[in-house]
């Protein structure tokens, strides 16, 4: 790769807010937020119509949406936008192939509602309210919807429209929908709770654990392959449903893209580019900007003929990248370089090695090494112990003679477990045992690294390091309990097709426990205590069909996990289910109640808005036509009750916004509930339950939505 | 004037923990140059060069344990070399033959070396050794420990410059110091640039990366610096060589972080004129014609023992050639290295099957590990190499520190984690910070900054796990000391000396020794040894007249220091009863003295007395700029400070070692009212630069926003139009320093609860109100001292006096 063109819009963007559409139908043009009042810049080098400004700077169209952009993208959204209907409405007549060329449009996400646009026509195409808020909006073409959709991920939902403005494609997430894509007809979702989803048509086929927050999905040409970025800076790629590769930089990840070569580009908060190969992630170009990056586009911006990638930084650069010409012929310098580097390397071996083999072959030579070095046949043991005081387990490592575990660290390198990366501890006065509480922040099997420090002697400089391996079960958040925890109010019952030992042979190996779960008489009984204390029953019991298992606990959210963890490890595609949450009931009625309530309130304090808004304008030429007439007082007057009116739009604006905030936080409960009561089920139950759910909040059913938590199933 | 050096890798050598252990010696064949160097195995190996290619010319061992100097001897052809190791000296002729020995008397370690014919001069510890023909010729002992050495022949004499811990620079004579400079940090490095015959400049590297200039006429030292130049690492090399070829002798410089510069004198004015890192500590470097008779070469030698040389003439060979040479070299390493492959993988084998008592793992590598004060940012930047790639370095500190972000290295992820009280042991100061520092890539050093909070005394242990199969890690500890962001000065300044100060006395049954010992424990950069009054004059003009009052003063406490404005007489009465129990002479009825101070405040603060005790030590705070002085002989000390917080940590120290050793000491806190307003004055323009920061950085998104809406900013206000365009310097600063302000406020409020503390008031039940003083918009220091007035807070209960001693 190389640069081939730098420009410099002279501008402060903002950063993630970028996007490239021929909205003319001819030529690309990069449209870029700037500002928090909603302007987006479009760059338009093939626009012959603007002039040079004196700074040298190119010319930028502005577009003023006066609301904060928190989303932007372009694409051929109206089918019936074709170059043709444009010159036809400018009297223009079209050229031969004008019809068949559709523009692109501007999609606009604004806060709580989606705006789309056509930038060639000045003209609105539509404007929705989207009460779940929008926090990315991509312009995708799926399987089984028609046309082509500006979907839009929310509070823990995503929502496709179609042209006119019409929903066309629903469904829900676990927590805020930071990231869409579209990945040849199916539809990646990326949200807050550290999931990446997978949806096709309208059921989600995998759902992904990540290690934090997902903030950036790219598809990579081939269904089930696609690029991640999370918000620690990780960067990988999936093949399959598998992970090929990730690298995590202390970066904040701000850009995402998969080039024309399905190579994957990355922009940094730092200002670097970084392009890997997808296959294994190895860094084929790097680049940085003095700015922090704001986005990464492909387009043919000069019109050279092929697709560049582009990266635009905040402070408004631009630079476009060529793949470099294939390099065979290369300067003599860059071989010698190269060779430069190589023998580097090797001597970074070399040294590796020999550094090594001294400490092979010197073992026992002085008598002071003796007393440093610690018995070849040390074993190192791990045992889980019991729960601890104020929740979590204990990972036990020992060493089998006398020497000490001087410290121990405990490395997860996915993230997202505990606050940092590693646990660790060194006590004062070391002994031959040393214990490490555990207390995950989420359910993961998370496999830990171990890193014990043994030493011969308590306080010996010289230390020898064992690496163990640990992987952590599914439920690493609760733990065995022997005695018989509190029945919760709340279970959720189904059945599964296979016999009660398979049960057990789950539990022992999805709970931490320090012994194996035991069946007595076709029946299994396990209790559980969470790190918050919460109480779990599992009970699994023969019936005629296979074995009936009932899940106790408050959580709806725990239930849902265990029922899909339980699916997915005993092989079962299709799952019904009966459940009675009743706490988690009211809950789901008092919060839609909250929801009518809060509308109702939006509704009106709306309209007294208007009122306000109209006393300002004919306080404004009042004052302003008695200043003309040089009538001091009559203007003080109108100013003095002008900035009353404006503390009052004010003060209303204040209310409008803590009840659209209590709204929102209102609406993320139902979409939450309904996600966990559809993943009460599997297969056609879940995706049933999900478009069910949206029927009824639609019609305000409350008593629909709670029947389908209870069955999966509207009435009856 | 530009320079280019063309930098090849020669060979490597075992891990080289020590400095100087590298020699050019001559070779009256070739006309070129050969390469000496020691390792940490003890093997003295020789290369020459050729064509780029070192060849070795023979590989010896000079005894056992490490090599801790070598240089280059022989009569007229240099071409002899003598290395120390542990306490003996070792003569080493052209083909590695040992033609001579020489074991030193004393017990240290000889750590610096230099030869000139018949005559052998030796630095250890802190003894400096000269011998004519093998026998003793003149012995030095320095008052701190020895960091750098250099030997210079001038005219019929020989002067040796010691560079040594306490700040010092000694010129030494045989026995005889003859000449002494004091510099802003210790020593690390020494060399001189002849300028003529009768003159010479030494130039000397510091601890803290600055390179300064001495001028030496007619064998007297200037004692004033010529020019300097600052840096970032550790100076841990010096060189004089022409590399530029302008017939003016140029710096030659190598650092603790692998940067090799060269300093050129175009202009007579010194000037960077080329550098390049290595990335890994420098330890060694010397300049010569090594790889041709007709260039020059850099050749440095690093710890992990990697020796490179840079040229300052290009190989001009053809270009092919030059490749196919590389080529070459390319291969012969790839055989190497399966070569070495087979034999690590054999060795593996071997002791897997060998049932041995001791694993492996044992000797490896020694970690290089430092600590040291950046008075600048006021934190501790430690760093930490070793010779193989760094796997992770678990750090547990038992005093509370913050770990600062911007210094940690950007490859290494860092995370913290809350420490289990049951690894605690009772008795023992818990662990407060646990950290891991996971290292990606090929990572030699790890270099990190902490910031310690005076008072809090701690020990920092830090695991080292290398890369490679066994594991290894290495231990190395550092303590925090007490009064851990102090650093010691010469002498304080005259301002220093003029501030009002609160006196802390002690008295009982101790040794000076002892009294060194307790500060040595609190202190920073204290040397083992009780030192000698310096003789060099203080920096007042009132030297005189406070000598002449200085007996008479010298123990007097003025009583109302004592006394708490709101004490009825009754109490206050009991109170000097009580005082002057303790202190029969301290305390005397001398109540007008204070009155009269009272009623001329604008007379100038007079110093504080000056002892005529044996020893003293100075020290300045970095951060706040408080002072400390001390001085003390036998059962007799007096600390003054203008900090009260300084004195209450010693005060709290200082009682609790003499508990522990069993000795009697009575301590006794006087107070200044005049210090407390001194003291906040300093902190003030700190603490209204940091709230000022911050302010402005919370205005940068505000104002960007207004300039990406309007076209024309000139209208804007001239400090949000200097906020608009400095945004980028604003936030860099901030990013520096986020927490500053609320370190500041800590000082403060600590600083609120000593002083509360001396008047017998607990002011903790106040900080809050502090805080809020100190972060609110309408702060200024009038309030604040208003604040520290005793008379706004509670009267004192006799609990409160109680707890001071008194």
């Amino acid at each position: 790769m190389e640069v081939s063109y730098k420009v410099r819009l002279e501008k402060q963007l903002e950063a993630g807010l970028c996007a490239v559409g021929r909205f003319d139908g001819n030529h690309p043009a990069v449209a870029c937020a700037a500002g928090a009042c909603g302007q987006v810049l479009l760059y338009d080098p093939h626009d012959e119509l603007q002039v040079t400004t004196t700074s040298g700077a190119p010319p930028l169209r502005t577009l003023n949406f006066n609301k904060t952009i928190t989303a932007l993208d372009a694409g051929p959204l109206d089918p019936a936008r074709t170059r043709a209907q444009a010159k036809t409405t400018r009297g223009v007549t079209p050229d031969e192939n004008d019809d068949k060329v559709v523009r692109d449009v501007l999609l606009v996400g604004l806060g709580s509602a989606l705006m789309v646009y056509d930038v060639d026509l000045n003209s609105d195409i539509f404007y929705r309210e989207c009460p779940d808020g929008v926090f990315s909006c991509r312009f995708c073409t799926l399987q089984g919807t028609e046309q082509p959709l500006a979907v839009v991920g929310g509070n823990c939902s995503v929502v496709g429209f179609g042209w006119q403005g019409t929903e066309l494609f629903w469904n829900v997430a676990g927590d805020d929908v930071r990231c869409v894509a579209p990945c040849e007809g199916d539809l990646l979702v990326g949200s807050d709770d550290y999931e990446i989803r997978i949806f096709r048509k309208e059921e989600s086929i995998y759902e992904i654990s990540e290690a934090d927050k997902v903030v950036a999905l790219c598809s990579l040409g081939k269904r089930g392959r696609f690029a991640f970025g999370l918000a620690n800076g990780t960067v990988g790629v999936y093949k399959n449903n598998e992970r090929r590769w990730r690298v995590k930089s202390k970066n904040a990840l701000v850009a995402l893209l998969a080039t024309q070569t399905r190579d994957v580009a990355a922009g940094w908060s730092s200002g670097a580019v970084t392009l890997r190969s997808a296959s294994n992630g190895q860094v084929l170009y790097r680049d940085t900007f003095d700015a922090p990056l704001c986005s990464l586009v492909c387009a043919d911006l000069k019109l050279s003929g092929s697709v560049q990638l582009i990266a635009v930084g905040v402070d408004g650069e631009v630079r476009g990248y060529l793949p470099a010409v294939v390099e065979r012929d290369t300067s003599k310098a860059e071989d010698d370089l190269r060779r430069k580097r190589e023998i580097e390397q090797l001597q970074a071996e070399k040294r590796r090695l020999v550094g090594e083999l001294r400490a092979l072959e010197d073992q026992p030579q002085t008598p002071s090494d003796d007393a440093q070095g610690i018995p070849g046949d040390t074993q190192i043991s791990l045992d889980v112990a019991a729960p601890v005081h104020g929740g979590g387990f204990e990972l036990i490592v020992a060493t089998s003679n006398e020497t000490y575990v001087v410290g121990a660290v405990v490395l997860d390198t996915d993230g997202g477990l505990f606050d940092g990366e590693t646990l660790s501890c060194a006590p004062a006065r070391p002994t031959d045992k040393l214990g490490i509480i555990v207390r995950p922040k989420k359910n993961f099997p998370a496999s830990l690294k171990l890193q014990i420090h043994v030493a011969a002697r308590p306080m010996s400089t010289s230390i020898h390091v064992y690496e163990v391996d640990y992987k952590l079960p599914k439920f690493c958040r609760f733990y065995r309990v022997a005695e018989e925890v509190a029945q919760p109010s709340s279970w959720v019952k189904f059945d599964v097709p296979t016999n009660v030992q398979r049960v057990a042979q789950y539990l022992t190996q999805a709970f931490v426990s320090t012994e194996a779960v035991e069946t007595e008489d076709n029946q299994v009984k396990a209790y559980y205590v969470g790190l918050d204390g919460s109480p779990l029953r599992v009970e699994a019991t023969k019936d005629t069909t296979g074995t009936q298992v009932r899940v106790s606990t408050n959580d709806l959210a725990t239930a849902a996990e265990v029922v899909q963890d339980i699916s997915t490890a005993l092989d079962v595609h299709e799952l019904e289910s009966e459940a009675s949450f009743p706490d988690e009931s009211r809950r789901l009625k008092e919060t839609l109640e909250k929801v009518s309530t809060h509308n109702s309130i939006r509704v009106r304090l709306t309209a007294e808005m208007a009122d306000g808004s109209s006393r300002v304008k004919a306080l404004v030429l009042k004052a302003e036509d008695a200043r003309l007439m040089a009538d001091m007082p009559r203007m003080m007057r109108n100013y003095d009750e002008l900035m009353r009116v404006n503390e009052g739009l004010i003060a209303e604006y204040n209310k409008r916004a803590t009840n659209h905030e209590a709204l929102l936080a209102a609406l993320k409960q139902v979409n939450q509930v309904v996600q966990r009561a559809s993943q009460l089920r599997v297969g056609k139950a879940k995706a049933r339950v999900v478009a069910d759910a949206r029927r009824a909040i639609k019609k305000g059913d409350a008593a629909a939505l709670l029947s389908l938590i209870a069955t999966g199933r509207t009435g009856g | 004037m530009e320079l280019t050096l063309e930098r090849s890798d020669l060979c490597q050598v075992g891990t080289i923990s020590h400095l100087n252990t590298l020699a050019l010696t001559e070779d009256k064949k070739s006309g070129r140059l050969r390469i000496v160097v020691g390792d940490d195995n003890g093997d003295v190996q020789a290369f020459e060069v050729k064509r780029g290619d070192a060849k070795s010319i023979f590989k010896t061992s000079a005894g056992k344990g490490g090599v801790q100097a070598v240089c280059t001897g022989g009569g007229k052809v240099k071409d002899r070399v003598f290395c120390a190791v542990g306490q003996v000296v070792v003569g080493l002729g052209r083909k590695g033959k040992q033609f001579f020995s020489l074991q030193s008397s004393l017990v240290e370690p000889i750590r610096f070396l230099s030869v000139d014919e018949a005559l052998l001069f030796t630095g250890g510890e802190y003894a400096h050794s000269r011998y004519r023909d093998g026998a003793d010729d003149g012995f030095y002992t320095c008052p701190d420990r020895i960091t750098a050495m250099h030997v210079q022949r001038f005219a019929d004499e020989h002067h040796v410059f010691l560079g040594c811990k306490d700040r010092r620079i000694r010129m030494v004579q045989k026995d005889e110091l003859i000449g002494e400079i004091s510099t802003e940090r210790p020593a690390s490095a020494l060399t001189v640039r002849e300028v003529t015959s009768r003159a010479y400049e030494l130039i000397v590297g510091d601890e803290g990366g600055s390179i300064s200039c001495y001028l030496c006429k007619e064998s007297t030292l200037n004692t004033k610096e010529a020019w300097s130049i600052g840096g970032d690492a550790k100076v841990t090399c010096l060189a004089c060589f022409d590399l530029t070829r302008d017939g003016q002798l140029d710096v030659v410089v190598g650092r603790a972080d692998g940067l090799v510069e060269v300093i050129s004198f175009g202009d007579g004015v010194p000037t960077v004129a080329w550098s390049q890192s290595l990335n890994e500590a420098i330890h060694s470097l010397r300049c010569g014609r090594v790889s041709s008779s007709s260039n020059d070469d850099i050749v440095v030698c690093t710890f992990a023992g990697r020796i490179t040389s840079f040229s300052n003439e290009p190989m001009k060979v053809d270009v092919d050639a030059e490749a196919s040479r590389a080529k070459e070299k390319i291969e012969l390493l790839k055989k190497d290295v399966q070569e070495l492959r087979e034999k690590v993988h054999r060795a593996r084998e071997k002791a897997q099957t060998s049932p041995s008592k001791a694993s492996s793992s044992n000797r490896g590598f020694v970690p290089r590990g430092e600590c040291s004060l950046d008075a600048e940012r006021a934190c501790y930047q430690i760093s930490l190499e070793l010779p193989v790639p760094i796997d992770l370095v678990h750090l547990r500190s038992s005093s509370s520190l913050d770990l600062l972000e911007d210094g940690a290295d950007a490859t290494a992820v860092v995370s913290t984690c809350e420490p289990d009280p049951r690894h605690d042991l009772p008795g023992k100061p818990p662990t407060k910070l646990l950290a891991a520092f996971r290292c990606q890539d090929d990572q030699h050093a790890l270099r990190f900054c902490v910031r310690t909070v005076e008072g809090e005394p701690g020990d920092l242990r830090c695991v080292v796990v290398a890369r490679g199969q066994p594991k290894i890690g290495r231990v190395v500890d550092f303590r925090v000391p007490a009064l851990s962001l102090h650093r010691r000065v010469h002498e304080l300044t005259a301002d220093q000396l003029a501030r009002p100060k609160n006196i802390l006395t002690l008295e009982g049954t101790f040794t000076s020794q002892n009294a060194h010992d307790w500060l040595r424990s609190c202190l920073p950069e204290c040397p083992p040894r009780t030192q000698p009054r310096s003789s060099s004059p203080r920096p007042t003009l009132q030297k005189e007249e406070t000598s002449a009052k200085a007996d008479e003063q010298k123990e007097d406490i003025p009583k109302d220091s004592l006394r708490y404005p709101r004490d009825d007489d009754d109490e206050f009465a009991e109170i000097l009863k009580e005082a002057q129990a303790c202190f029969p002479d301290a305390v005397r009825e001398e109540a007008k003295e204070p009155e009269a101070k009272e009623e001329a405040p604008p007379e100038p603060a007079k110093p504080p007395p000056i002892l005529d005790l044996q020893h003293r030590l100075c020290f300045e705070n970095v951060y706040t700029g408080g002072c400390v002085e001390c001085d003390y002989q036998e059962n007799k000390a007096r600390i003054c400070s203008d900090s009260i917080s300084a004195l209450a940590i010693l005060k709290e120290h200082i009682s609790k070692e003499a508990v522990r050793l069993r000795q009697e000491v009575s301590d006794h806190l006087v107070l200044d009212e005049q210090s407390i307003p001194s003291f906040l004055r300093l902190i003030d323009p700190k603490l209204k630069y940091q709230r000022k920061l911050a302010e402005r950085v919370e205005l940068i998104d505000a104002i960007h926003e207004i300039a990406t809406a309007e076209e024309d900013t000139r209208w804007l206000e001239e400090e949000y139009r200097y906020i608009h365009e400095h945004a980028d310097e604003l936030r860099k600063e901030h990013a520096k320093a986020p927490q500053a302000l609320q370190y500041l406020t800590g000082v403060v409020a600590d600083f609120f609860v000593d002083a509360m503390k001396a008047r017998g008031i607990d002011g903790r039940p106040q900080l809050e109100k502090l805080d809020q003083l100190l972060l609110a918009a309408s702060y200024d220091l009038d309030k604040l001292l208003a604040f520290f007035n005793p008379s706004m807070h509670k009267v004192p209960s006799r609990d409160g006096l109680n707890s001071l001693g008194i």
